[in-house]
This record gives structure tokens, sequence and C-alpha cells, in this order.
């Protein structure tokens, strides 16, 4: 009777421990497992540097109304890095799981800068109003990119758990890097705020509030020839303060240099980082701006 | 004993008329009270089986009991709706999944839901036709709410005004009809499934209309100046959102003043759930917490007292009508005093004379419990889908 006893304790120990665990049957997801949506490029770099090669990362085009197919395509991705600030276009059209929304700038909106009067229109029923437009390539000054960058190694942690460490090792590499380029930038302030800048388009407002560069904004393309209504805008702007440099998204003709080099100003080109430049990537793209704005120290 | 049965079912069988009354009664009594038990007991299971599937609620305070089941049951409480700002203030505290549910609105005699596509995760929902809803404007039918409006994939609908007296108050909007859920046995399978923010563009909180910018012409507008217009009713808004003018679908307004009817907060764990419960009791947040089965279940129990009290009443009623039924059989043994006697001159002993009259007792009595159940099988499979349709 004892021996009995004592099989049959040993017999429920055997099965206790051959009787797999909660955490042992759950389904581990791996990196290839891991399908995201990002709203432009600057995301998608920061999705794929921290969530890995492995990762599958796909843009979502940023217009007001994306096909059906796309959006039921979207609605099946682990998560949706937005870049918010107003930048996407379609968030309010189309549905999908809010928890999967990540908006990548909701940590610093507080911060978002105007840009500038927009024209709006309300109903008889409503009062009248008008309001400024909110800038959105936060993605140009790199201490906010970072939070960014933040925003996403959080999400991805949340949702993937079990390659936390992944995430994080990712994650801290490229914030140094950030970081590292956002002190060099930083360096460049003083030196910017003794001048005065003009820029092609009003896309550089946190690039221009954080390394020193303040001025107003055209609608120039590079690609433009500076003609007699160029020359008119830009000599009204001149006439209030004078204009050192022009801040171009793409490279000017030489041309153009040349003709705004003969009104007093001096072109340099910064590059949106839109999407992957001939520098490479978006750090690339981003060092090969330094470079360029070392111009101003000369 | 078989003589005996044969000469009772004889008796019944010669004496038709009074056999049937007596069974048909009998039956009845006996099945009032079972038929009660399991009507209740099949709606409760029913309301608490759907309640429990609903972890949190949230709305307007007031009446617990009333948003608990206009919230379960989809139609809209009648307390005052809520603010979109709530859904963001859970989503913040991250301890739940908050779903937001309009309530408004509905097409003909079905109720619109206006939430999002997790609703249909949590109910599991599948669609057997069609796909979820993409994009504003699209919707997705119960089954039942298919057919009831007799419409499939690929057409549409359209909301009704929100009552004959608020004619102005919401815009009729076309709907097409993308998907059709498969069929769920709850209230999911009367509903019409949209995104919450197509019910803000049929309360006219969203609206596309033409452009309107620095080249407007005047006629169409009421005043303009350097930044800002202000339009007049000529500016017609669409009534029908196409991939053609989706684009110029806007919002005025912020979106965390948008209203709704209530959240359904799914927490992560149950320590998730404790905190926001304790938040939400605490911080007196001008709207209330409940968890719907604790509230089903206080209605139930008013609801389950009632039928006791019922139960008892009819049990009272049949203990009577037995006592009837016996003084019936008494009355009817005297009456058959000629009949007895000519047994009794044919050899019968008492006692078999008794036996007989006992089994004309219990046929009687077998034949009725066993019509009283079977009337509680019919009513077991399709009572409570009757009384609905007759309710509704």
């Amino acid at each position: 009777m004892k021996k009995l006893s004592l099989y049959l304790v040993l017999l429920a120990i055997i099965a206790q421990s051959c009787t797999p665990s909660s955490t042992e049957t759950e389904v581990k997801t791996t990196a290839a497992q891991i399908e995201l949506r990002v709203s432009n490029y600057p995301l998608q770099f920061l999705a794929e540097t921290i969530a890995g090669s492995d990762a599958t990362v796909k843009r979502i085009r940023n217009s007001e109304t994306l096909p059906v197919d796309s959006i039921t395509a979207i609605q099946q991705a682990g998560l949706i890095f937005i870049n918010g600030a107003t930048y996407e276009k379609w968030t309010m059209n189309v549905s999908l799981d809010e928890q999967k929304i990540i908006n990548t700038t909701q940590a610093f909106e507080s911060e978002y800068l105007s840009s500038g009067e927009t024209f709006t229109h309300s109903h008889g029923d409503e009062a009248a109003h008008s309001h400024e437009g909110t800038a959105y390539m936060a993605w140009l000054e790199l201490g906010l990119f970072n939070q960014q960058a933040l925003a996403i190694k959080d999400a991805l942690v949340k949702t993937y758990p079990n390659q936390k460490a992944t995430f994080e090792a990712n994650y801290s590499e490229l914030s140094k890097n950030l970081m590292e380029l956002h002190e060099q930038f930083l360096a460049m302030a003083p030196a910017a705020k003794q001048l005065n800048f003009a820029f092609s388009h009003p896309v550089y407002q946190y690039f221009g509030q954080s390394y020193g560069l303040s001025g107003e904004s055209f609608h120039w393309e590079p690609s433009d020839e500076m003609d007699a209504s160029h020359e008119a805008d830009f000599k009204e702007l001149n006439e209030i303060k004078k204009i050192d440099f022009l801040v171009w998204e793409g490279e000017p003709s030489a041309e153009t240099r040349q003709t705004l080099e003969g009104w007093g100003a001096k072109s340099i080109v910064i590059n949106p980082s839109w999407g992957p430049s001939d520098a490479g990537d978006y750090l690339e793209t981003m060092k090969k701006n330094l470079e360029e704005l070392k111009v101003i120290q000369d | 004993m078989k003589d005996s049965l044969f000469l009772a079912w004889k008796y019944l069988q010669f004496n038709t008329g009074k056999t049937l009354i007596l069974i048909f009664s009998v039956s009845l009594v006996l099945f009032i009270p079972m038929g009660l038990n399991l009507l209740t007991n099949q709606g409760a299971k029913s309301l608490t089986e759907r309640a429990e599937a609903t972890p949190l609620l949230v709305g307007a305070l007031g009446s617990p009991t009333d948003l608990n089941l206009s919230t379960l049951y989809f139609k809209a409480p009648k307390s005052d709706q809520i603010p979109y700002s709530e859904v963001q203030a859970i989503q913040s505290e991250n301890l739940a999944l908050p779903i937001p549910l309009n309530l408004q609105y509905s097409v003909k005699t079905q109720p619109i839901v206006g939430t999002g596509l997790s609703y249909l995760d949590l109910r599991n929902l599948k669609v057997a036709e069609g796909r979820p809803f993409a994009t504003l404007g699209e919707c997705v039918l119960g089954s039942e709410a298919a057919e009831i409006l007799g419409v499939r994939v690929g057409e549409s609908v359209i909301s009704s005004p929100a009552g004959a007296f608020d004619i102005a108050g919401s815009f009729p909007l076309k709907m097409p009809v993308v998907g059709i859920l498969a069929p769920n046995g709850t209230a999911d399978d009367q509903a019409v499934f949209t995104d919450v923010k197509t019910t803000w563009v049929i309360s006219g909180i969203a609206h596309g209309h033409d452009a309107i910018n620095e080249d407007t012409a005047d006629s169409l507008l009421l005043s303009k100046g350097e930044n800002q217009a202000v339009a007049s009713a000529a500016i017609l808004s669409y009534t029908e959102i196409t991939p053609e003018n989706i684009a110029s679908f806007h919002f005025h307004g912020n979106s965390a003043d948008f209203p709704i009817d209530a959240i359904i907060a799914v927490p992560k764990d149950k320590k998730s759930e404790l905190m926001l419960r304790g938040r939400y009791e605490a911080e007196g947040l001008g709207v209330q917490m409940l968890v719907p089965s604790e509230v089903m279940e206080e209605l139930l129990a008013t609801v389950l007292s009632v039928r006791n009290l019922i139960i008892a009443a009819a049990l009272i009623i049949g203990i009577a009508t037995l006592i009837i039924l016996g003084l019936v059989f008494k009355l009817s043994i005297r009456l058959r005093a000629g009949e007895i006697q000519t047994m009794k001159k044919m050899g019968a002993a008492s006692g078999k004379i008794r036996e007989v009259l006992a089994l004309e007792i219990l046929i009687t009595l077998s034949i009725s419990i066993g019509l009283s159940l079977g009337y509680t099988l019919i009513l077991n499979q399709f009572g409570l889908p009757l009384i609905t349709s007759f309710l509704s």
C-alpha cells in the first residue's frame, strides 16, 4: 500500500511537470512576424532600425483617400506609427483599431509650432473662427526625433515583449547616434543666431527654432528660375532684414545660386528627408545637412 | 393489473370530454410554474451572458440600469451623452482598451452602432460576407438586420431622421453595406455597425461639401475675411460619402468634445480593472463606471423575486386545483355508484375496484404531466425567440 501511494505521488509530480504552463504555451512573436505601418520615411527609418531588419515595415501614402485594399492591409498590421501634428491627411477618413495607432509626437504636443495662418471656414450657425496650422516636421529636430524613436520603442516593447532586449539595444544605439548629431547641430546655433535666413518652404520650423535659424519662408522650388516675381519677394523680405542665407530643400541650379549671390544671399541645402537621399538613409542625410550648415561658420 | 388498466383506460376513453378537460387543466396548472421558471432562467442566462461579456461600462451619470440595458441592447440611453475625451482619458491611462459607442441613430427599425473595429473583436463577430468597414461612411450589418432591411453586400442603407420632430437635427446618410456578420444569437445580429466617426457625420459634426476658399463666390457665403469665411446654407453637404468626395469630409471642432453614449472598457488584467474602477469611484469625474454583470445581477434579483412570488401564487393555485380535482373524482365516484355496484355484483373485490379508480386518476395525471413537460420542451426551444419577436 505504501509503495502504491509513493508511485501515485511520483506519477502526479511527473504529470504536473509535463503539463505546459500558460507561459510555455504562449505563442512567441518572432521578428519576422512583426508587421508595422508608418506614415512617412523618417518613421520608417526609426521602425526598421529599432524593430530590426526582419520586421516588415511599410509606408502609408499620405493622401486624403486611401484605397480600400490598402486600408484592409493596414488593419492587419501589428502597430501603426503616425507622425501626428496634423501630418496625416487620412486618419479621420479610415477605420482602424485606435489601440494600434501610435502618435509618435504626442509626448511633445504642447511644444507644437505653428505653420502660420491658414484659410478656414465655418458655417452660419457656428462662430466664425480662424486658426493657425500646425507644423509637423519635427523629425528635422534630432532631439524631438529621438522622442519619436522612444515612442516607437516603447510601443514595440509593449506589444512584443519577448523581443524587448532587441528593441532596447537597437534603440540605445540609435539614440546615441541621434543625440550626438543633435549636439553637433546645437553647437551651430550661436553662429546661426548671428545670421538671418530665408527658407524656400515653410518646413524648417522645429529645425530653425532649436538650431538658431530664424527667418521667413517663401514657396519656391529648387527648379525655379529666379525671375522678377522671385526678385520682388526676395527684396521685400530683404528690406526688413538682410537675408544672409537661403535654405533650400533640394539643390538649386548654378544660375539660381549665382542670382541669389548677386542679391546678397548664399544658398545652402538642408534636405528635409522626405525619403532616402543620395547620401543614404535618414542619419546619413542629416550628417550631410550638418556639413552643409557648417558653411555658415565661414 | 393489466385488466384493471384496461378497465380504467376504457372508462376514460368513453368519457372523452371529461377526461380531456381534466388532462388539459391539470397540465396547464403544472406547466405554469415550470414554464415561468424556464423563461425567466433563459432570459436571465441570456442577460447575464451578455453582461459578463462586457467588462466595464462608462457613461453619463444617471441610472446604472438604464445605461447598462441601453448600451448592451443598443438603445440610446436617456441620460446625456459624454465627450470623446473620456475615451482618450482611458487610453492615456493605459489600463484598458476603450471602445466608444454612439447609439443615437437607426436605419428604420435597426439601431446604428457607431463604434470601432475593436468592438467586433470583443464580441467575436465574424464577417460572413464581404469585409469589415474600412472608410468613413461604410457599414457592416448583423445577420438579422440584413434580413429585415432586405439588403446585401454592395447595396446601401440610409440613416433615419433622429425623430419625427427633429428633421434638421441629423443628416440622413447613405451608407454602403460592405459586410454582413455571421449570426451570433445576440443583440448584435440586429445592429448596423459603422465607425463612430460616421455617426458624427450623421449628427452633422462632420460633413463634406465643395471647397470653401478665397475663390468661393460671395453668393455662397455670409461673410469672408482674409483668413476665414462663414458659409451660408447655400453650401450643401453631401448626403453620401464616395471615393470621389471623401477627401472633402472634415470635422468642425475638437474631436475631444464630440459626443458618444457610452464606452466599453476592456481592462488588461484584474489589477488594471481595480485601479480603473477605483479612479472613477474616487475622483467624481462627472461620468460613472459600472460593472454590467453586477448591475444585471441586481436587476435579475428583483425580477427573480417577482418570479418567485408568481410561482408561489401558481403553486397555491395548483394545490387548490388539485384539491378541486380530488373533489371532482370523489363526486364522480358517487355518481358512479350504480357502476361500482355492478362491478361488485360481477365479482370484483373492493381492492380491485379501488385499483381501477386509482388507475384512472394515475393515467389522467400521467398524461397531464407528460403534456406539461411537452409544453415546457416547446417553450425551451421556441419560447424566448417568439417572445422577443413579439415584444419587438
